[in-house]
């Protein structure tokens, strides 16, 4: 499957777009030049994220990077997540997401990033600057 | 040397310009690149929906990273376009007290060699927020005193200093001062004027230890309406924005709005794109005659044959600053007893012979050295012995008219 059939596949059915109500931290990410807004839901277990879901208002790619995204990293332990950047968006999605659209690609990974920051209790924020190659 | 790559020096082929400390001429390959950048690559930086907007986000983003490149900063992120060096620095000392950083009775440390531009936000900030402004004292050249800055810097919470004063053309001993700096126990955050710097020469920022650095495009051969500040980028996401909207917030609610990240942090609004591009263009103009080491090395040769003019002029007229070589810029100010400088930028004029006169928004300065106002001539790499020939011909029968 090509990077674009992934995409299209993930925007349309995204398996993890709800709401959890049992999540162990809630973050919102915006980013404003692209038009992308997401909230994150993560449920961490012993440093583990055991279980991830978004919601709100995103384009085609922003849907489907946080989707898939969220998606690889159920199962990681939380300070691996902490040292991924953009890299990890392009060996997983593939490389041929427009150049229009980096951002979008990469909101999901930054809302869960910030979401643990927040989990942590860190008043540390990353932003775009910090998980672009 | 470099005159011919100036089409201002083709339009007026007599025309002396000696006033570049405060604004440089543009070369073409600036001039072609504004044009050519209206033709073929304009549209609004950001707006990520189609390729000539990337374009154009491209060209702002490698003006930044040029610019990074010559500070020895690693990222474009690490680089905030402002509309120039003033507006950096009240954005600066704005922001430092929206951080928490500068507080009521915390210490900024200035050198009364400052321009205006990195004094009065200084003073504003007095005014509103009730910090203190302390002053680096100057030898009777008017260069800085660095037992001064020595004996007060224990107390400051910042040391805002000129990189090289645009009146005696001193350039600041960043390793002087960096020694001083690091000796601290509790080290002020150093924030350094690089606008007389920056036209001339390379600065390692992070090699020195400096927090921020300011300077504006339009002194190093850009346009007019672009500056800017460079940090590193931990401090530039620490900083809490003085201004917000457009894309440097991330969402607006009834109750509160949330600044945006990296890179819009600090730049609301639509900013000088263009402006960038020039900036980047003449950086690229710069890397093409040999880097800034070619300017330092021509800049030097004209400092030592100015400076031996000096010597012939009468005892009375004042030269401002050290009166060797060293540690000193193409910027020489006169100071006289018997004329008012205008009177002599007036008679210059009339030589078309470009000079600045009064107080170069360096009040603080003039006084120090006790006097009401200076005839500065300042040059670039566009000027020869020609130029400085000229100036000194006319200069000495303007003071001898009166």
């Amino acid at each position: 499957m090509t990077s674009a059939d992934l995409i299209i596949e993930y925007s349309r059915n995204p398996p993890n777009k709800e709401i959890l109500p049992n999540a162990t931290i809630r973050y919102r990410e915006a980013n404003r030049v692209c038009a992308d807004v997401v909230e994150v839901f993560l449920v961490i277990e012993d440093d583990v994220l055991v279980q991830f879901a978004f919601d709100w208002y995103m384009s085609i790619v922003a849907t489907a990077c946080v989707s898939i995204t969220g998606e690889l990293l159920e199962g990681s332990h939380i300070d691996s997540i902490l040292l991924l950047n953009e890299s990890f968006v392009h060996e997983n999605i593939g490389t041929d997401i427009s150049p229009r659209r980096r951002y979008a690609s990469l909101i999901g990974l930054l809302a869960i990033k910030n979401a643990i920051y927040q989990y942590r209790g860190h008043s540390k924020r990353e932003d775009f600057s910090d998980i672009e190659v | 040397m470099f005159r011919s790559d100036f089409p201002i020096f083709q339009t007026h082929p007599d025309l002396v310009f000696l006033d570049s400390a405060s604004s440089s001429q543009k070369p073409k390959m600036v001039i072609d690149a504004i044009s050519q950048f209206f033709a073929t690559d304009y549209a609004n930086i950001h707006r990520w929906s189609y390729d000539l907007s990337m374009e154009s986000s491209h060209l702002y983003e490698q003006a930044k990273m040029s610019i990074a490149q010559h500070l020895g900063l690693h990222s474009y992120h690490e680089v905030v376009f402002t509309y120039n060096a003033t507006y950096a620095f009240n954005i600066i000392s704005r922001e430092l007290v929206k951080t928490g950083k500068l507080k009521k009775w915390d210490i900024v440390l200035l050198s009364k060699a400052d321009h205006h531009a990195n004094i009065v936000p200084w003073q504003i900030l007095v005014e509103e927020y009730g910090i203190v402004i302390d002053w680096v004292e100057l030898n009777s050249d008017g260069t800085i005193n660095y037992d001064s800055l020595l004996e007060k810097i224990s107390n400051a919470t910042v040391l805002s200093i000129t990189g090289a004063s645009n009146v005696t053309g001193e350039i600041l001993d960043l390793q002087k001062v960096k020694e001083i700096v690091t000796k601290q126990e509790n080290p002020p955050i150093w924030i350094l004027d690089g606008s007389q710097r920056f036209p001339h020469m390379e600065t390692d920022i992070v090699a020195y230890g400096i927090d921020i650095f300011v300077a504006t495009g339009h002194k190093v051969m850009s346009d007019t309406g672009i500056g800017f500040f460079a940090a590193k980028k931990e401090l530039l996401q620490e900083l809490v924005p003085a201004f917000c909207w457009g894309w440097a917030i991330n969402s607006v609610t009834t109750l509160a709005y949330e600044p945006a990240g990296l890179p819009f942090r600090h730049e609301p609004g639509t900013p000088h794109i263009v402006g960038a591009v020039s900036l980047l263009a003449s950086l690229q103009y710069i890397e093409s005659i040999g880097g800034f080491q070619a300017i330092e090395k021509y800049e030097k040769g004209l400092v030592e044959y100015t400076l031996k003019q000096i010597k012939d002029l009468p005892k009375w007229i004042r030269l401002l600053g050290s009166s060797i070589p060293e540690n000193r810029l193409w910027v020489f100010a006169f100071a006289f007893e018997n004329h008012h400088p205008n009177d002599i930028a007036e008679i210059l004029a009339d030589a078309n012979i470009c000079v600045r006169s009064w107080h170069h928004c360096a009040d603080p300065l003039h006084a120090t050295l006790g006097v009401l106002g200076s005839l500065r001539m300042s040059l670039y790499l566009y000027n020869t012995q020609w130029d400085i020939d000229r100036f000194f011909t006319e200069f000495k029968k303007a003071i001898s008219s009166k």
